[in-house]
């Protein structure tokens, strides 16, 4: 029995249907993968070694180009992969194809050697390579749709062993062109392999033409449609690299050329999962679509976390000048996860006959991606960002959207498929949520300098300090406090607590959502959750707003589940989340008054039912009476906060963007209700924007029109009030005290609109597509909103006093540099007194005192510090005007600098 | 008697899931509460637009003021409905023992399937001697052969004139039961259709006693459902107000008649396209009475596309504007005569409409305005509760019944009460067009076109506003327009893309039996 002969056997059995096999199928693909990946790193480094660093720079614009060839070819994989049958009738096209190219490139060599800046020799070999990537994509694609799995591993071995034996050795003869050579004849040598010889690949594509599984394999539309998909999601990959290298200065751009190649080498990692899940997915194996998404999201992710924690080792490879932070590392790697992720998503919905749907997906992806990069390319962050955005919306989109009945039988098979899945879907939205509260570079604001402060001191001594100065309950601050004396001070610990609160309100929303309406309303909501502005920037914020926000979903969830199903752990758990949401914020007794209305309105509804409303009102009465035990010791500390508020002063209050546009001053008005209705919804944004927003309140018209004639339900009404009532009740004391309307004193409304939100989409209509398209414009809307809240710098509530203050930081080491530092100690000067907490935390070994302070003598450089708002206020801008004015008399104004809300002078 | 076995998927043989909506006491309640509110909302507005530095182009200003006092009583007129809904009690009457009745279905160009179901029901009335006769004006063999498989009578007359109430006219005078129930032929009438409506002649002024005209293909057909919509608000809370303050008028069908109130004004008026509603000013000016029963008691088919709807309200806004001469000058007692008033001008207000589409685009284009003199803010204060109550007034009082959907529908087919304005001012004459029973699959270019052509309008508007500038006040306008576009849109979406007649829930369940099989 021939080799060949024993394949077809192997074949003819019946598939194994366990995970563990699906798995296993993948383990020769990946470990060659692996094998191909660590020779290319040694021909690398070799040729680093060997050659000078103009030869290498040619060499890696070569190898550059070189895969740039083979980007069509690895789509021609993917084409092959779900049919192997077509690829014998392809053949000879992709050969000529590939003879055009190569003698195109031939013939302009010259000026392409000129364009390019390459040697000419280098470009003929590049030539020479281009018939052969496309035929060895297509016989790689064939041995993956085959599951040849031997002739696959010993092509990717080869390819790199080849390299290296040739091309490292010529390299040392000849230099860059021995490279070039070595490389060429890899990729030819792993051709020949990859086929068994051109005799094997004769009769691979007769003997073998029958499926083994009749009529099991995708037409030829389908490995079409595969191809342009894979092609444009290598195109997604590697927008923002070309992007990059055009809009950043060269430092940032070879910055991003790391993160690039760093990310280049995670998604080669996972690049052969789907084209063996395609395969596998067409001879009917259920559980291969969940094992090839298990192991993209475990080897992304591993190699995510390898990349981050091994920032200093990459940083001793390519520099520290030009290698990125961890967290930017981490942020781009679970970018190309997610692409991952996208591409086995697309291989699924092509092998079982929804390619057109991903295929669409992922060109307005790529169409919108691009866009974006345009728009809002500025920094190496923002970049990664906007390809976190392109890659998690298509992860996303392709992981959530219904698969159409009745595009192939296998979708039926696949259902439980879709059901196993819900738990790794809910695992990627809570990853998305993590990646999107993680990808700041905010600093800490005033608010959060006081906790943080608060929270590093002894817990009693915190818990006296809170009760004398502070406004809100101690949960959040007790929270803190256990990750500060954990993890420390930097700004990832102490936003700790509130990134995990964030991120939990991705199930708690799901949860609410499903117990109240139903599943597809619960996925919408921890969808819309995932991405809302609002809940990302508290999520981002050393404050307890995230906590309350969480709490206040679940003990929505809790009460409908207590009245539906009357547990006595339905109580308690409602009592619980209840409880926590006092604990957290004061304010919470708004929702909490909504919730014991919405129990009076049961009790009251199902009065003829003695024996329910027996029921209803023993729960109701026990879990107040755990609410009133658990809020005990709080009373002493509700009590001295309380006293300590009517004698203090104004507190900081960020400007009400769009409310001081409208006429009436600063006054509350109900367009500030509208801003406090958009920034709840879309988040925050600068004045002129919101502005803008805010005069488009006919779409409201529209809404309150859509809702004639909808049904009413209990909990509608309830999350109705849960937004309402707080924020009629904080209007109206607002108005008597205007620091206290304030969005983030009814950020437990939020998950009630959306859910509400959510419930619209859902209900709106009962056509599938409308529904889909209803939830991404409002996902979409949510998105923008949330690039425009996280990336402009002239949102409102954006403080950077990091900024500011690293700019003091860096004039004195200037000044010390420079030898000034002799003329006398500098000095910063800020205006409010309430900023000593954050120039503390910022800037500990500066000395600092509030703005009319006097000077010591033999103060060096002054700086003073002022937060937008006072500039904006009329008496204190005339405070800090006369101080100024005083030291110019004898010092001179040297700077002036603006940060987003906060001005720095410096007078030497 | 043998059943067509297609009849078993007729939607009218199934039962109808409106229940006459909120018991009058209800209605009388949110009426009220509503009614005190939205009076609140509207005194506040109109304190806020009346001040004379709110004027900015004094034309634009008047338009707006006319439109907004048209639409302002109009409300008045609904809560003033309402709010009495149910205040008289008649005692109830002692039940007329088995009278006779005739059934008069008239027929023109309908199929046979659709007339059939309510022949066969007919036959099968209860409580009274039962005569059925099918009035055919198309004098079509197949409708003689119908009436002779049922065993009813068959009438066709030679000479074809006054449309519908031409042959009713022809029957009244061939036939002689003191009670004539009047059905069109797509309605089918419930077994008890005369025992529940019968009773309430022992009132002997009383001269007719109407029921809800029910589209029971409304679960079938999303235009059907909104027109549905439409009919449920009038059936409901309105109707019953109407019957309270004695002026609900015919509806054309599913009403029972005194023969001897039809014979004191002459039978049926020929000359108008709303003969039902001609007829009831003429009985109630005779000092006639009418009754009205607020449960479904037959159910038939409403217009199941763009071009039939649009047929259907053009007769009716011809009828209803061309009577309000009519309705001004007649001996009516003035209660009723402002009911009917309110009743036949409700088909006027497509003009306010048409004054709300044009003011964005009059001030995007030209930079007029009817207002000034006011903060954007100010404005919201004041319009956001006149606009709010007015919503929670229809959801409230309909009790859901009013959708959205039948709100784009009529105002996406606002220019038929312009175009029946016109004809009704130049006199032009109507023909009485029958309402098609059955939807047609294909676009209806046609009966969209106006509203395309002003959506066209309004598009246009709103790119060269924000291609001109994108200050708060020009957005804000775009925002209105925005909002017009979304309405008119919805409204007409049916006409181009036929597919959405068809409800997600019908489709899905289309489809689910097209896998099983």
């Amino acid at each position: 029995m021939t080799a060949i002969d024993t394949e077809v056997v192997e074949r003819a059995a019946p598939a194994p249907a366990g995970t563990r096999h699906a798995v296993r199928a993948h383990v020769p693909a990946l470990a060659g993968q692996a094998a191909a990946g660590a020779g290319n790193l040694v021909f690398a480094v070799f040729a680093a070694k060997l050659l000078g660093p103009d030869d290498y720079s040619d060499v890696v614009a070569f190898l550059a180009l070189y895969l740039l060839l083979h980007v069509p070819a690895s789509a021609l994989s993917a084409a092959g992969a779900l049919a192997p049958d077509r690829v014998g009738s392809v053949r000879t096209p992709v050969l000529r194809i590939g003879i055009v190219v190569g003698g195109l490139i031939a013939i302009g060599c010259v000026p392409l050697s000129h364009a390019l800046g390459l040697p000419i020799g280098l470009v003929l070999a590049l030539a020479v390579a281009a018939p052969g990537a496309g035929l060895l994509g297509l016989e790689r694609g064939l041995a993956y749709g085959r599951m040849r799995q031997r002739a696959l591993v010993r092509s990717l071995v080869t390819e790199p062993v080849v390299r290296i034996m040739i091309g490292v050795g010529l390299a040392a003869a000849i230099g860059p062109m021995g490279a070039a050579i070595g490389a060429v004849l890899g990729g030819y040598a792993a051709l020949y392999v990859c086929t068994d010889g051109f005799r094997a690949r004769r009769l691979s594509s007769r003997v073998l033409m029958p499926s083994r599984v009749e009529g099991a394999t995708a037409d030829h539309t389908a490995a079409v449609i595969v191809a342009v998909s894979f092609v444009m999601v290598a195109i997604i990959q590697s927008a923002d690299l070309i992007v990059a290298n055009r809009v950043l200065d060269a430092s940032a751009a070879a910055q991003f050329a790391v993160l690039s190649t760093l990310g280049g080498a995670a998604v080669f990692a996972t690049a052969t999962i789907p084209m063996v899940l395609m395969p596998a997915l067409t001879s009917g194996r259920e559980r291969a679509a969940s094992a090839a998404l298990g192991l993209t999201v475990s080897v992304g992710l591993a190699i995510a976390a390898f990349g981050t924690l091994a920032q200093p080792v990459i940083s001793g490879v390519f520099g520290s000048d030009i290698t990125p932070s961890a967290g930017m590392i981490g942020l781009y790697l679970l970018a190309m996860v997610s692409l991952g992720v996208a591409r086995v998503l697309v291989a699924h919905r092509c092998a079982t006959g929804d390619g057109r749907f991903a295929l669409t997906v992922v060109a307005i992806v790529m169409v919108v991606d691009i866009a974006s990069l345009v728009a809002f390319a500025s920094s190496v962050r923002s970049i990664a960002t906007v390809t976190l955005l392109g890659s998690v919306a298509t992860a996303t989109v392709l992981s959530f959207a219904p698969v159409r009945r009745e595009r192939s039988a296998a979708v039926r098979l696949s259902i439980p498929w879709r059901y196993r899945t819900g738990a790794l879907a809910m695992i990627a939205l809570c990853l998305v949520a993590a990646d999107l509260r993680l990808a700041t570079n905010r600093g800490l604001w005033v608010d959060e300098a006081i906790s943080v402060r608060q929270a590093q001191l002894p817990f009693g001594q915190m818990l006296a300090d809170m009760r004398n100065t502070d406004v809100h309950p101690p949960l959040h601050h007790a929270l803190l406090w256990v990750t500060v004396h954990v993890f420390g001070t930097s700004e990832l610990s102490v936003r700790l607590p509130s990134l995990i609160a964030g991120v939990g309100l991705v199930p708690a929303m799901y949860w609410t959502g499903r117990v109240i309406y139903d599943r597809r309303t619960g996925w919408v909501a921890a969808g819309l959750a995932a991405v809302a502005p609002f809940c990302v920037w508290y999520s981002q914020e050393a404050r307890m707003y995230a906590l309350f926000m969480l709490f206040a979903a679940l003990a929505t969830g809790a009460q409908v589940v207590a009245v539906r199903r009357g547990l006595r752990r339905d109580w308690i758990l409602y009592a619980v989340c209840t409880a926590a949401l006092i604990w957290t914020q004061y304010f919470a007794f708004l929702p909490v008054l909504v919730q014991q209305i919405g129990f009076a309105w049961v009790v009251w509804r199902d009065r003829v039912d003695r024996e329910r409303r027996r029921a209803l009102v023993r729960g109701w009465l026990t879990a107040m009476a755990l609410i009133a035990v658990a809020l005990i010791p709080l009373v002493p500390i509700l009590h001295g906060q309380f006293a300590a508020y009517t004698n203090r002063s104004d507190g900081l209050v960020p400007g009400q963007a769009g409310a001081n546009s409208s006429t009436i001053g600063g006054a509350i008005s109900i367009y500030a209700v509208g801003a406090n209705l958009i920034w709840g919804v879309w988040g925050y944004h600068a004045d002129g924007v919101m502005v803008q927003i805010a005069a488009l309140w006919p779409l409201i018209m529209l809404l309150l029109l859509v809702l004639l004639g909808r049904g009413r339900s209990g909990p509608s009404i309830l999350l109705l009030g849960l937004v309402v009532v707080p924020m009629t009740m904080l209007f109206v004391i607002g108005s008597m005290k205007r620091d206290l309307f304030e969005l983030r004193y009814f950020s437990g409304a939020v998950p009630a609109m959306l859910l509400l939100g959510a419930r619209l989409v859902t209900s709106t209509t009962r056509r599938r597509v409308a529904g889909i398209a209803a939830a991404g414009v409002l996902t979409v809307t949510m998105t923008v909103g949330l690039v425009d809240q996280q990336l402009n710098g002239a949102n409102p509530r954006l403080y950077d006093f990091r900024g500011a203050l690293s700019l003091v930081h860096r004039g004195d080491a200037d000044d010390a540099a420079t030898g000034a530092v002799a003329t006398g100690e500098p000095i910063l000067l800020y205006e409010p007194s309430y900023l000593a907490d954050v120039i503390a935390y910022y800037a500990p070994d500066i000395r600092a005192l509030p703005l009319g302070s006097p000077i010591p003598a033999g103060t060096g450089t002054v700086w003073v510090l002022a937060t937008d708002r006072v500039v904006g206020a009329e008496d204190s801008s005339a405070k800090v005007g006369s101080v100024l004015a005083d030291l110019q008399h004898d010092r001179q104004l040297v700077t002036t600098t603006d940060r987003p809300n906060v001005h720095v002078w410096e007078l030497k | 008697m043998t059943a067509n076995p297609e009849l078993t998927v007729d939607p009218r043989l199934q039962t109808p899931t409106w229940d006459g909506g909120l018991p009058s006491r209800s209605v009388r309640r949110r009426a009220g509460v509503m009614a005190v509110c939205s009076s609140l909302a509207v005194v506040l507005y109109f304190v806020w637009l009346l001040r004379p530095s709110r004027i900015g182009n004094p034309y634009l200003f008047g338009i707006l003021l006319m439109a907004e006092v048209f639409n302002v009583v109009q409300a008045l007129g609904f809560w003033w409905t309402c709010v009495f809904t149910g205040r008289r009690r008649r005692p109830l009457p002692p039940p007329i023992a088995e009278p006779d009745v005739d059934v008069f279905i008239p027929t023109y160009n309908e199929p046979v399937d659709i007339v059939e179901a309510t022949v066969a029901a007919s036959a099968a009335l209860r409580g009274a001697r039962v005569r059925v006769f099918l009035l055919d004006d198309g004098n079509r063999d197949a409708m003689k052969a119908l009436a002779r498989r049922y065993g009813v009578g068959y009438v066709r007359r030679t000479l074809h004139q006054g449309a519908k109430a031409g042959n009713i006219n022809h029957a009244l005078g061939r036939t002689s039961a003191p009670f004539i129930l009047v059905l069109d032929c797509d309605h089918v009438p419930h077994p008890d259709l005369l025992v529940r409506t019968l009773p309430l002649f022992g009132g002997e002024r009383v001269a007719f006693v109407q029921t809800p005209q029910y589209y029971a293909n409304a679960s079938t057909n999303t235009i059907a459902a909104a027109a549905w919509s439409q009919q449920a608000l009038f059936f409901g809370p309105i109707a019953r107000g109407k019957a309270a303050h004695d002026s609900m008028f015919c509806c054309g069908t599913n009403v029972v008649f005194r023969r001897s109130a039809l014979d004191s004004v002459g039978g049926f008026p020929e000359t108008s396209v709303t003969e039902d509603f001609e007829l009831s000013v003429q009985l109630h000016e005779h000092g006639w009475a009418s009754e009205y029963v607020p449960s479904v008691l037959a159910n038939g088919l409403g217009p199941e596309d763009l071009a039939s709807y649009v047929s259907q309200q053009h007769r009716w806004a011809r009828g209803c504007v061309g009577a309000i001469p009519s309705v001004a000058r007649s001996r009516l007692p003035l209660r009723q005569k402002l009911q009917y008033l309110l009743s036949a001008s409700y088909f006027l207000s497509g003009w306010t409409v048409m004054v709300y589409l044009a003011l964005p685009v009059i001030r995007i284009v030209t930079g007029i305005q009817p207002l000034s003199g006011s903060s954007a803010d100010g404005f919201l204060a004041a319009f956001a509760p006149y606009f709010a109550f007015a919503i929670a007034t229809v959801a409230s009082v309909g009790a859901g019944a009013y959708t959205f959907a039948a709100y784009s529908l009529a105002t996406s087919t606002f220019w038929i009460h312009v175009h029946a304005t016109y004809r009704a001012l130049l006199r032009r004459p109507s023909r009485f067009v029958v309402t098609p029973k059955q939807g047609d699959v294909v676009r209806q270019w046609r009966p969209a076109a106006p509203t395309l052509v002003v959506l066209g309008v309004l598009v246009s508007a709103a790119l060269y506003g924000l291609v001109r500038d994108r200050t708060p006040a020009t957005l804000n306008n775009v925002g209105f327009l925005a909002l017009h576009v979304c309405v008119l849109s919805h409204g007409v979406a049916t006409a181009v893309l036929p597919a959405l007649a068809t409800p997600a829930a019908v489709t899905s369940s289309r489809q689910n039996e097209e896998v099983a099989a």
